[in-house]
C-alpha cells in the first residue's frame, strides 16, 4: 500500500468539500475522516505483517535545490498517522451538534489541516518536511481567528502564528544549512544523517532546532502564546492543537534531532530537559491555579508535553519508548478532556470550576467516564498514562535526579489539580439544575476514548512493538559512540 | 529592438483608437500585442543580440529576459485597468497610450549600452508616469502626488545627468565598452567615481529605497491605484534591470567600493519599510511600504553578483509584483465600491466577498513568505544566495525585519475574516474573476515550480 493515501485522501476531500453544496460537507468531511482511520488501519496491519509493506515516493522536485518530493513511512510515522487521524475524526464528532457557520470552509480547513500535519509525519525530505510543517499552521490560523471566540481572539492568535514563525524561521536556516553542507545540495534525511559535523556547529543547529520545537510543543520559557490560544479555539481545533499539533515538534526530535545532532543532544540536552521539566512544575502550579476549565487543561497539556519532551532528550530506550506510549496517551487524553470540556460549555455556557458542582446526581455515566480519562491523564496504573509517565520518569532518574525531582512534582501536583477540579463540578454544593446524562454520540464517543485508555493501559506493549526498529534505527549511530 | 518598435506602435494605436471613438478597441489590441510580443520572445523572435543603432542599444539575454517580465506583469496591469477605469471610459485610450510608452521606456532601459540611452530610457519610462500620476484630475491627492513625483524625478534626473557628464569628462565617451577600455588606459579617475555615485543615487531615488524614499508614500498614496500598482510592480523591474546592467559595468572597476554604501541603504529600507509599515492604518500606504521593503530585499541580490543573479531578481520581482498587482486591485475594488480604504474598514469582508477576500489572503500569504507560495522562494533564493556569499548579518537582519512585516500581512488577513460589521456584496465581471484567478494560479505556480520558472528566467 502506497503511503500517498494518508495525504490524497483528507486532501481530496477537502476539494471535494469546497466545490460540493454546504448541507453535504460535515457528512462528507466525517466519511473522509472515517476513511482515512480505515486506511491507516489497513496499513498498520500490513505493516505487522512485513515492515516493507508500506511503499515510499520518491520524486524530483526541486532539482538545482535538490529537493525531492520524499515520503515514506516507518512504526513510529505510522503510529504519529494514527494519532493524527483518531483525531481528527474525534474532531469531526465534537463538531456534530454543533451549528456551524461556513461548515464548507470549516470542514475543508480541518482536513487540509490533517493533509499538512500527515505530510510532518511522513516526510523523509527536510525541505519538504519543513513545507508541510510550515503549511500546516495556515489551516490552524485561520480555524482559530474565524470559529475561535473570546475578546483577545485576534491579537492571540496572531501572536501565535508570529511566535511559531520565528522558531520556524530559525529552523530553515539550519535545514538549508544542512541541506547544504554535503559536496552536493541534498535535502533527504538519509543524506544529512550520514553528514559528520562538528559539535560546535551541531550545537548552533540544535539550537536552531529546538527553539522552533520548544515554542511549538511548547516548553518552558517559550508557552506564552499557548493558554490564550487553547482558550480561544473551538473544542475540534483546540483537540487538534494538543493532541497532534504538539506531537509534530516531539516526533521532530525523535526523527531528526536526534539522528543527526547525536553530540550536541547529549551535550547539551540537558539545558533543554531542564527547562522543560522546570516547565512541567511551572505549569502544574499555574493550573492549580486556574478557575477556568479549559485555561487549566492547557497547562495541564503543557505539563504532559514537557514530561515527553525531557523523556525524549534522555536519549535512551526507556526514555524513548515511554516518549512513544506517552504520546499516545497524550493525544487520547487531552482529546478527551477537551471534548469534556466542551459539554461543560453546552451545560452552562462557561468554563468556569466553581460554577459548576454537584453535577454527578444528574449524570452518573458522564461523572463516571470523566473519572477515567481523569485517572488516565493523572497516570494511575492501569490506565494509559501509567506506564509512560513511569518509563519517563525512570529515564530521568537515571540521567539526572534533578531533572527528575522537578518533573516527579509536578506530575504529583497533577494528580491534585485534576481532582480538585472533578471535586468542585461533579461533587460538592449543587450549582446546577438538573440535566439529562449525556446521549447517542457523546456517550459513544466518551465510552470510546475511556475504553482506548483502559486497553492502553493493560496493554501498551503494541506501541512499543510498533516503534521498536525505528527506535533503534535512531539509537543506532549512538550506541556505536 | 524590433520588440520596441511593436510596442511603441501599440502605444500609438492606443491613442488614435481613441480620436476614431473605437475605444473599446483598445484593450484587446494592446493585450493581443503584449501577448504576442511575450509569445515571439520566449521562442526567441524580435530579440537580437546584435548591438543597434551605433551600439546605443544591445538586445541580449539580459534584456529579453527582463522585457518579458515587464511585459508579462504589465499586462495584469492592463486588465487591472480596464476595471479600474471602467467609470472613467472616455480617457481610458490616452491613458493606455501613457502605459504602454512608459513600458517602452522600460525595456530602452533594461537594453541600454550607452549611458545617453540610460538618460532616455529613464525618461520616457518617467515623464508618462508624472502625467499618470495627476491624471486622477478631481482628486487633490492625486494633483499632489503629480506634481510631487515631477518635481522629485526631475531633480533625481539631474544627479543622473550630472553623473553621465562628469564620465563624460572623464573619459570622453558614452558607450559603455569604450569607457571600459578608457579606465583600462587611463586608470580609474576620481570624476568617474562621483559621477558613478550620483548615478547609483538617482537609481536609488527611482527604486525609492531610502534615503530617497520621501516622496514615495504620498506619491503611491494619492496616485490613482493603477498606476501605484504599475510603479511598485513593472517600473521596478525596468529599474532594477538598468541597476544589475551598470552594477555590471561597474562591478569591473573596483565594485567593492560600492558595497558599503549599498549595505547601508539596503538595511536602512528594510527596517524603514518594515517597521514604518506596522504603524499603517491606510492599506495602500501599507502595500506601498511593503514595495519599499521589498526593494530593500531585492538589492541584497546585488551585493554578491553571480550568473544566478538576473533569475533570482526577476523571480523575487514577478512574484512580489503579482501579488502587489493582486492586492492593488482588491484594495481599488473596494474602494470604488464602499470607499473603505482603512485595514481596519476591511473587517468582515469574507461574508459576502469569498473570491475577494480568498484572493487578497493568498496575497498576503505570498508577502508573508509562506512556502509554497510564490514570495517564500522570492525571499528564499536571495537570502541563501546572500548566505553562502557570506552577507550572514546582513540576512539575519533581512530574516527578522520580513518577520516583523508578515505582522501586517496576518493582520490583514485575520481582519478580512473576522467578525463585525459586514461589507455587502461587490459585483465583479467576469474578466475579473478570471484575472483574480489567474493571480492565484500564477502565485501558486511559481511557489510549486520554482525551479521550472528560475530555469525560464535564467
Amino acid at each position: 500500500m502506497n503511503i500517498l493515501f494518508v495525504l490524497l485522501i483528507p486532501f481530496l476531500s477537502a476539494l471535494i468539500i469546497l466545490l460540493a453544496n454546504n448541507n453535504l460537507s460535515q457528512k462528507l468531511a466525517t466519511l473522509s475522516s472515517a476513511v482515512s482511520v480505515v486506511v491507516i488501519g489497513i496499513m498498520l496491519a500490513l505493516f505487522a505483517q512485513d515492515t516493507a509493506a508500506i511503499s515510499s515516493i520518491d520524486l524530483p522536485w526541486i532539482a538545482s535545490m535538490g529537493v525531492h518530493f520524499h515520503i515514506g513511512a516507518d512504526g513510529m510515522s505510522l503510529l504519529m498517522i494514527l494519532i493524527c487521524n483518531v483525531v481528527t475524526l474525534i474532531s469531526m464528532y465534537v463538531s456534530l451538534g454543533d451549528q456551524i457557520h461556513n461548515p464548507k470552509q470549516y470542514f475543508a480547513l480541518i482536513l487540509f489541516m490533517q493533509t499538512f500535519m500527515n505530510g510532518v509525519f511522513v516526510a523523509q525530505d527536510l525541505f519538504l518536511y519543513y513545507i508541510f510543517w510550515e503549511l500546516a499552521l495556515i489551516p490552524a490560523y485561520f480555524l482559530l481567528l474565524i470559529w475561535g471566540n473570546g475578546e483577545k481572539l485576534r491579537p492571540a492568535t496572531i501572536k501565535f502564528f508570529l511566535f511559531t514563525l520565528l522558531g520556524s524561521l530559525l529552523m530553515l536556516i539550519a535545514i538549508v544549512w544542512l541541506g547544504n553542507a554535503g559536496t552536493t545540495s541534498d535535502y533527504s534525511l538519509s543524506a544529512i544523517t550520514g553528514l559528520e559535523i562538528d559539535t560546535e556547529t551541531q550545537l548552533i543547529i540544535f539550537g536552531a532546532f529546538m527553539v522552533a520545537y520548544g515554542i511549538k510543543t511548547p516548553i518552558f520559557p517559550l508557552h506564552s502564546w499557548q493558554a490564550d490560544t487553547y482558550t480561544h479555539a473551538p473544542a475540534p481545533v483546540t483537540i487538534l492543537l494538543s493532541a497532534v499539533m504538539s506531537k509534530m515538534a516531539l516526533y521532530s526530535i525523535i526523527r531528526f534531532v536526534i539522528p543527526i545532532m547525536p553530540e550536541a543532544v547529549s551535550e547539551y540536552g540537558i539545558y533543554f530537559m531542564f527547562a522543560a521539566a522546570f516547565g512541567v512544575l511551572y505549569a502544574s502550579i499555574i493550573a492549580l491555579t486556574q478557575k477556568d476549565f479549559k485555561r487549566m487543561l492547557a497547562y495541564v497539556s503543557m505539563a504532559h508535553v514537557g514530561l515527553i519532551f525531557a523523556g525524549i532528550l534522555t536519549y535512551s530506550q526507556a526514555g524513548l519508548s515511554g516518549s512513544m506510549v506517552q504520546m499516545v496517551a497524550h493525544a487520547t487524553n487531552s482529546a478527551g478532556l477537551f471534548f469534556i470540556a466542551n459539554l461543560f460549555f453546552k451545560i452552562k455556557n462557561t468554563h468556569d470550576i466553581h460554577s459548576f458542582g454537584g453535577l454527578r446526581q444528574y449524570m452518573p455515566i458522564f461523572a463516571g467516564l470523566y473519572m477515567v480519562i481523569m485517572f488516565g491523564s493523572i497516570g494511575v496504573p492501569m490506565t494509559n498514562g501509567f506506564i509512560g509517565e513511569f518509563m519517563i520518569l525512570t529515564a530521568l532518574y537515571q540521567y539526572d535526579v534533578i531533572v527528575a525531582l522537578l518533573a516527579g512534582s509536578g506530575v504529583i501536583l497533577g494528580a491534585v489539580y485534576m481532582l480538585r477540579s472533578y471535586k468542585s463540578i461533579m461533587l460538592g454544593a449543587d450549582h446546577t439544575t438538573a440535566q439529562k446524562d449525556i446521549l447517542g454520540t457523546d456517550k459513544f464517543l466518551l465510552y470510546s476514548i475511556a475504553f482506548v485508555i483502559l486497553c492502553t493501559g493493560i496493554y501498551p506493549a503494541w506501541i512499543s512493538q510498533l516503534c521498536e526498529s525505528s527506535i533503534q534505527n535512531i539509537l543506532q549511530p549512538y550506541l556505536q559512540k | 529592438m524590433n520588440v520596441i518598435i511593436l510596442l511603441a506602435i501599440t502605444g500609438v494605436f492606443s491613442m488614435f483608437s481613441g480620436i476614431f471613438k473605437q475605444k473599446m478597441l483598445a484593450l484587446p489590441i494592446i493585450l493581443l500585442a503584449f501577448i504576442s510580443a511575450l509569445v515571439l520572445l520566449s521562442f526567441g523572435y524580435l530579440g537580437d543580440f546584435t548591438a543597434l543603432t551605433n551600439n546605443m542599444v544591445l538586445f541580449d539575454a539580459h534584456a529579453i529576459k527582463f522585457s518579458m517580465v515587464i511585459i508579462f506583469l504589465s499586462i495584469f496591469v492592463f486588465i487591472m485597468g480596464q476595471y479600474y477605469y471602467s467609470e472613467d471610459i472616455e480617457h481610458l485610450t490616452d491613458i493606455f497610450a501613457l502605459f504602454v510608452f512608459s513600458i517602452v521606456g522600460g525595456i530602452l532601459l533594461v537594453s541600454f549600452q550607452n549611458l545617453t540611452m540610460l538618460f532616455l530610457g529613464t525618461e520616457i519610462l518617467s515623464i508618462p508616469l508624472y502625467i499618470l500620476a495627476a491624471s486622477n484630475r478631481r482628486s487633490l491627492a492625486s494633483n499632489e502626488a503629480g506634481l510631487k513625483y515631477y518635481l522629485m524625478g526631475s531633480f533625481a534626473t539631474c544627479f543622473l545627468l550630472l553623473g553621465i557628464t562628469l564620465i563624460y569628462g572623464a573619459y570622453g565617451s558614452f558607450d559603455l565598452d569604450l569607457i571600459t577600455s578608457a579606465i583600462t588606459a587611463k586608470g580609474l579617475s576620481s570624476l568617474f567615481i562621483t559621477g558613478v555615485i550620483l548615478i547609483l543615487c538617482a537609481f536609488i531615488f527611482k527604486l525609492s529605497a531610502v534615503p530617497f524614499h520621501f516622496w514615495a508614500p504620498d506619491v503611491y498614496h494619492g496616485a490613482p491605484t493603477v498606476l501605484t500598482a504599475f510603479v511598485t510592480t513593472v517600473v521596478k523591474v525596468a529599474v532594477f534591470g538598468a541597476l544589475l546592467k551598470f552594477m555590471l559595468f561597474i562591478g569591473g572597476h573596483q565594485g567593492d567600493k560600492w558595497m558599503l554604501l549599498f549595505m547601508l541603504v539596503i538595511i536602512a529600507t528594510m527596517i524603514f519599510g518594515n517597521i514604518v509599515s506596522v504603524r499603517q492604518t491606510n492599506f495602500k500606504r501599507l502595500l506601498a511600504y511593503s514595495g519599499i521593503s521589498n526593494v530593500g530585499f531585492v538589492l541584497i541580490a546585488l551585493l554578491a553578483i553571480n550568473e544566478f543573479t538576473a533569475s533570482y531578481i526577476l523571480y523575487n520581482l514577478l512574484a512580489y509584483g503579482i501579488s502587489s498587482i493582486l492586492a492593488f486591485s482588491i484594495y481599488s475594488t473596494i474602494k470604488t465600491h464602499t470607499e473603505i480604504d482603512t485595514i481596519d474598514g476591511l473587517a468582515g469582508l469574507m461574508a459576502n466577498n469569498k473570491l475577494l477576500s480568498i484572493s487578497l489572503i493568498f496575497a498576503m500569504l505570498s508577502f508573508a513568505g509562506i512556502p509554497p507560495l510564490a514570495g517564500f522562494f522570492g525571499k528564499y533564493f536571495i537570502i541563501v544566495n546572500a548566505v553562502s556569499s557570506g552577507y550572514v548579518w546582513l540576512s539575519i537582519i533581512a530574516v527578522v525585519s520580513s518577520v516583523i512585516a508578515s505582522y501586517n500581512y496576518l493582520r490583514v488577513s485575520a481582519i478580512l475574516v473576522s467578525h463585525g460589521s459586514e461589507i455587502g456584496a461587490i459585483p465583479i465581471s467576469t474578466l475579473y474573476r478570471i484575472f483574480l484567478l489567474a493571480c492565484i494560479m500564477c502565485i501558486v505556480v511559481l511557489g510549486i515550480l520554482p525551479d521550472q520558472v528560475l530555469g525560464f528566467l535564467g
